[in-house]
Parts: structure tokens; sequence; C-alpha cells
């Protein structure tokens, strides 16, 4: 044991010796640090184009529904979330270039006259959507802004409704008579329309209607008391699979040192325990590196669990590799199969999607990689 | 003399030529694997690619369970949610365990909440570490509800002004008339958009990208099972050699030479099978493509290993690169999602400029900007695999 301790530390001293390895060490905590800051600082937003026509027009005393339209849309992400921003264009042309160009993700050209065509039910198309190839988002958002839409409209729609309604005429009429209730001057139908507008606006904004609160659970089954959404940034994935690809390398680098006979001299009975502290090391140092990673992205939960469940998942990458080179053998062998477990736990473990949400018959799949069992830990 | 070395290092590569091969058969097999399941979920039955959400309404209440379910029958949540209903608690332990995407937890009395103006909200548990697509999820729920809550403010302005006009009466005629309308005008929500595709010069289809993503990927694993052969040069080696005519320059570039041609080999089949499933044409752009990128990808892939100085070191900056700028060039989640910063970055890391090289092969059209950059990617990596060399010696 205390053989394979010193193989183990020398083994190590031997890689970080090369400063050519320290920096590769440090590249990815570095990495993950300069990413986590940039997201930090910049969000997460995806830019939509919008435009309406008739910019300087006037509707009865009142701005034109559409550019109320794109007002509440361009000043979304001064509220507080949403994953949408969007900006004005000068013109269509400029929607449409700008999505050309790919910097805006798709574009919205609003028609002019909108509430006159809401008004007579003559909406079909009014809103031009433009997309470009590579476009994922353009149905998604065309919700966001239908919403916006109603958010606007459904106002107009009660107080016609209200001002239209002889009923609500008589008994408006009928209490400024009586002198009781609200009160009601000569100017009947504009105080109505002022008092009906802000019941409208008291509702709204009271948070009274119907909402969504969104919570979210670990694997362990506890939930957070502030909402935490994920960042775009698969840091404790990337370190799953670089652990354990060191862990595969490792293993047929210990291949070619036993052809080189580095592990003659040692007793048969040693030799085993000392080719593994020398295919550990550094699998250990990958997992240091990996460790410093999360840190500095922000994604250690609980450090003495984040270290027992890292020291178990090196133990394993460190047996796996050890059975594999011992199946196969020769060290080009295993070099072989490298980018197959590489390239498979890059699809089928949940590094970038889970795989399992969408094809829960397939969800087994990704049990043969061990950087799953590592990933669903957390 | 430095034509006979490039003639070995070609040898040598050659005798590596079975390992590349194996390594590619494995990944063809995974690459097999993915196009089925991208296709499935492109064509497949209607619960293929959608997402599962679990729904828990409490016992009995009837009405709590048609107000979902006509919500789940709206033709945007219907195209991308699949609700499954359920008890609270196996709702949780399936979103627990990943079986479901999200859970909406409607709370006792929810329906009645709605009538009396109390609206006690739903819950929605999402999984941590959802990524984009929990936040996505965020806006489509919040935009229905804003929806809804829209029409409510009217019910609830009208409830309020009738009572205080003595038409307590009349309430459910007012209700009855407010929904009707504000159901006219939300239910054909898909009529208000006119969807124009807008034309970009070497913009590509979403799943057109994605095969051009693999195929660079593919490029850069098929580095991995032929590593031995990028190990840098001795010391001794190289100091005999210099006194025979062949400088650090010449060995780095018969180095790239000799693993483009490992690449081309690999890649040949691969391209003319694309060629004859219709998803590209034999023409000039794909042989200019398919050049560039097994010889920009291979001066990558020789400048890591010369960097690195050993090959677990280089094997593992190698998987950085492959993943890391791979990930941050929109090789894995589209661009849209990453911060603005990086998505401007994104043309300029190697897989950014591969992938649009490679799209020329797939839109017929040059892109001379590409091009440029890389054959600048391919001199860059040419003159740091040289430095490199010379500082090793």
């Amino acid at each position: 044991m205390r053989q394979a301790a010193v193989w183990f530390f020398l083994c190590c001293k031997r890689y970080l010796k090369k400063w050519s390895f320290l920096v590769i060490l440090l590249a990815l905590p570095a990495a993950a640090g300069v990413l986590h800051g940039v997201e930090e600082e910049e969000g997460q937003e995806i830019r939509i184009a919008v435009y309406a026509e008739g910019m300087d027009r006037e509707e009865d005393g009142q701005r034109p529904l559409e550019w109320q339209l794109v007002q509440n849309l361009t000043e979304r992400d001064l509220r507080e979330g949403g994953l949408f921003r969007f900006y004005l264009c000068a013109d269509e042309e400029e929607v449409k270039e700008q999505v050309a160009s790919r910097r805006a993700e798709c574009g919205y050209g609003v028609s002019g006259d909108l509430r006159k065509k809401l008004d007579e039910r003559d909406y079909r198309r009014c809103i031009r959507v433009y997309s470009a190839p590579s476009t994922v988002l353009a149905q998604l958002s065309t919700e966001v802004v239908f919403a916006s839409l109603m958010e606007l409209y459904d106002r107009e729609i009660f107080l016609d409704y209200i001002l239209e309604s002889e009923m609500v005429e008589q008994a408006v009429s009928a209490l400024a008579e009586s002198g009781g209730g609200m009160a009601f001057g000569a100017d009947q139908d504009g105080i109505l329309e002022e008092q009906a507008g802000a019941l409208y606006d008291k509702w709204m904004n009271n948070g009274s209607t119907f909402r969504f609160e969104y919570g979210y659970r670990d694997r362990r089954g506890e939930a957070e008391a502030r909402e935490t959404g994920g960042t775009v940034f698969p840091i404790r994935g990337i370190v799953a699979v670089y652990v354990f690809l060191t862990g595969l390398y490792s293993g047929v680098m210990s291949g070619y040192d036993r052809e080189r006979g580095m592990f003659l001299r040692l007793s048969p009975g040693r030799r085993s325990l000392c080719a593994m502290a020398v295919l550990s090391a550094p699998v250990f140092l990958a997992a240091v590196s990996g460790f410093g990673a999360l840190a500095l992205s922000g994604s250690l939960e609980k450090i003495g669990r984040e270290t027992a469940v890292m020291a178990f998942y090196v133990l394993s990458v460190c047996g796996f590799s050890g059975i594999l080179k011992a199946i196969l053998r020769k060290p080009g062998a295993l070099a072989v199969t490298i980018p197959f477990f590489l390239a498979g736990s890059l699809v089928f473990t949940p590094v970038f999607v889970d795989i399992g949400r969408f094809f829960p018959e397939l969800a087994w799949i990704e049990r043969l990689f061990l950087p799953s069992w590592y990933l669903r830990a957390f | 003399m430095s034509l006979i070395y490039l003639r070995l290092e070609l040898k040598r590569a050659w005798r590596r030529l079975p390992h590349l091969l194996a390594g590619a058969i494995m990944l063809l097999f995974l690459a097999g694997m993915v196009a089925l399941l991208a296709s499935r979920m492109l064509y497949g039955d209607q619960a293929v690619g959608r997402v599962a959400v679990g729904v828990s309404v409490p016992r009995d209440d009837r009405l709590a369970k048609q107000v979902i379910k006509m919500i789940s029958s709206l033709d945007s949540v219907e195209s991308i949610c699949d609700f499954q209903y359920m008890e609270r608690e196996t709702c949780l332990e399936k979103l627990e365990d990943g079986s479901l995407y999200a859970v909406l937890d409607v709370p006792e009395g929810f329906v009645e909440s709605i009538m009396n103006g109390t609206n006690m909200p739903v819950k929605v548990w999402l999984a941590e570490n959802t990524g984009p697509e929990g936040k996505l999820f965020e806006e489509l729920a919040d935009a229905g509800a804003l929806t809804l809550s829209a029409s409510q403010a009217g019910i609830y302005a009208g409830n309020e002004l009738y009572q205080g006009l003595g038409l307590s009466e009349a309430i459910g005629q007012l209700e009855w008339d407010l929904n009707r309308r504000y159901l006219d005008y939300s239910l054909e929500r898909t009529g208000y958009f006119r969807h124009q595709k807008v034309s970009a010069t070497g913009d590509v289809s979403t799943a057109e990208f994605y095969m051009v993503s693999m195929y660079v990927l593919f490029l850069f694993l098929s580095a991995i099972p032929v590593s031995g052969y990028l190990k840098p040069v001795a010391k001794v080696t190289g100091q005999k050699l210099k006194m025979a005519g062949v400088g650090p320059g010449s060995r780095t570039g018969a180095r790239i030479l000799g693993m483009t041609f490992l690449m081309a080999a690999v890649t040949l089949p691969v391209t003319a099978a694309a060629a004859a499933a219709g998803l590209t044409e034999w023409s000039l752009f794909l042989a200019v493509s398919w050049c560039l990128s097994c010889l920009t990808a291979s001066a990558a892939v020789v400048v890591v290993y010369q960097m690195a100085g050993g090959l677990l070191g280089g094997i593992m900056v190698l998987f950085l690169v492959i993943t890391g700028q791979h990930f941050l060039a929109g090789g894995f989640w589209p661009l849209v999602f990453l911060p603005e910063s990086i998505q401007r970055a994104a043309l300029w890391l190697p897989s950014g400029i591969l992938m649009n090289t490679m799209k020329m092969a797939v839109t017929q059209e040059w892109d001379f900007k590409s091009v440029t950059a890389c054959l600048v990617l391919l001199a860059g990596s040419w003159m740091l695999g040289t430095v490199a060399e010379v500082r090793r010696q």
C-alpha cells in the first residue's frame, strides 16, 4: 500500500513538473470562471426586432394600438425576468436585415390601423413574422407578442362593452339623478370610461388575477425557496466527461508504460496495485481541476457531499478504465474505444440535453456511461 | 529531404489507419443512433419530441381538470406538451427521476378562487438546471397566464362596476358576454400572424446546421484513436532531422499533411454517403470545403498536441477544444441561447470557422470570408506548431 502511495505521488509530481500540463489543469477552472462572469454580466436574452407602421399617427387623440404594442414589447426587458428582448427598428426593411444577418432571432412588422382591424374582426395576418432558415424560436415568441396585444386590447374590449351597454347607461343616468353611488356629471360617458378603466387597471395590477409560481426541485427532492434556473453552460457535465476521458486515456498510457517495462522490477503482487496508482494519478489531478471549475462557476453545492461524490466517481472511473484495459489488453484498442465513450457521454448523458425526458424508452442507455451516474447524484 | 520525410510521415500515418477506421465505425454507429432519434423527433408520432408535463389536480375537482384540459388542447400547448394526470407525490417523484419535465400543481379550490377573484396561483415545478428550455417554458406559461389574466381583469372590473351600479342581477350576462368576446379574439391566435422566411446568405436550416456540426465534431473526435501518431518528436530525433535538413517547420507541415491524409481517408466515405443521400452534391464547393475542413482540423489538432507536450495533456486539451469551443460555437445548443459577446466570438472559434466552411457544401455558394478564416487558422496553427517544436528542441 505504501509503495502504491509513493508511486501515486511520484506520478502526480511527474505530471505537475511539466508546465504545459499545469496550464491545462488551470485552463478549465479559468475558462469556467470567465464564462460564468460573462453570463452573470450579460444574462441570457434573445433579441427580437420589431417595427410598426405609421409612427407619427394619432387615432382619436390616443396613440395607435400598434405603437402601444411595440412600446409594451420593448419595455418588457425593463420589467423583471423575460428571455426575449424586443428592440425597435427604424423600418420594416431594417427588421428583415437584422433577421437575415442573424443579429435578431426573428422580427415582427405590425400593420397600421391595428385597432380598426381588431374592431372590425379583420385581423387575420395583420402581424408579419420574419424568420431565417436557422431560426428556432419564432413560433414561441408569437405567444409572447399575442399576450402583449391582449394585455392592451382586452381593456378596450371591456370598455367598449361597458360604454355600449344600454343597461349601464340607464343605471348611470338613474344614479346621476338620485345623486347616489358614483358621481357622474355632464360628461357621463367620459367619466364612466375613466372609472371603468381605473377598475380594470386595478384588477390587472393588484395581483389577484391568474398567475403561475415557479419552483425548482433537485434530484434529492429538495425545493429551493428562491427560483433557481439553470445556467446555459454545462460545467458539471463537462467536468464529469473530462474526468472520465482522463481516466480512459490514463488507462492507455498505463498500458504503454507496462509495455515499456515500467513495472517489471516490482513483484507480481504489487505490480497491479502500482499500475492502478499510476493510472489514478492524472484522474485525481483532473478531478481537482474539475472541482476548481465547479467552484469558480458557482456550481458547487455542499462541499462535503461534492467531495464525497467526486471521490467515489474518481474511484469508479479508475476501476472502469482498469477493467477495460484488462479486457482489451492492447492500449491501442482502448484508445479506439475512447471516441465512442466520449461521444456517447456527450449525447446520451444529461450533459447538454436530458435525452430521457424526450425519449423515456431510451433513458436506460445513459446508464452505460459513467458520467451519467455522477450527474444524477445532483 | 523534406519530401522524403513527408513520405515517411505519410507511411507512419498509414499504419494508424486501422485504428482510425475502428474508432470511426464506433462513432458512425453512435451518429446513426442520434440521426434516428432526431428523425423520430421530427417525423415520428405525436408523443415523441414533446415534453411530458405532470398535472396534479385535487381529487374530485372535475372543474379544475376541465380547465386544465382546455389549456392543454390549445394548439401551441398541444404541439409542445404532453399532459399526464396523476397524484401530486407521484408527479414530484417522476420530476425528480427525470420522467417528467415539469409539474403543474393545481391547489384545492382553484376554480372557486378564480370565480371569487382570489386566484390562487398554480405552482409550476421544474427540475433544477433545466437550462434554457426551462426559461422558455416559463416564457410560454407566463404568456398564457397574461392572456388569461387580461380577460379576468375585465370580468372582475365588470363585476365591481355592476355591483356599484346596482346591476347585480345582470352580472351573469356580463360574464357570459365578455367571456365570449375574449374567447373570440383568443382562440384564433395563430391567424394574427403571417410567417415569412428571410433569405440569409450562407444560412442553413436547423437540421442542416446540426448535420454540419456533427460532421465537424466527427472530424475532431477521429483524432483521438490516432493520438499516438501525434506524439511530439523526441528531442534527439529532432536534432538529427534538423541536421539532415528537415527543420521544425517542415516537420510540423509533414505532421499536418499526415493527419490530413488520415482525416480525409475516414471522411471520404461519410461525404460520399451524404452526397448519395442528397444532403449535398458533388461539386467544387464540396471539394473545397471538404479539403479545407480536413486540413484545418488536422492543423488545429496537431498544434494542440505540439503545445501540450505529451499525449495525456494533448488528449485533455483536445477534449476541452472539442467540447468547450464546439459548444461555444453553437455546435450543441443554438447560438441564440448564449450571451451576445460569445455569439459574436463564435464566428472566430475553430469549430465556428469549420462549420461555416462546410455550409458551402450545403448551400452551394461561396463564402470567401470563411475560406479566408480557414486559411488563416491553418497558417496560424502551422506557425504555432513550429514555434512549439522549436521551443522543445
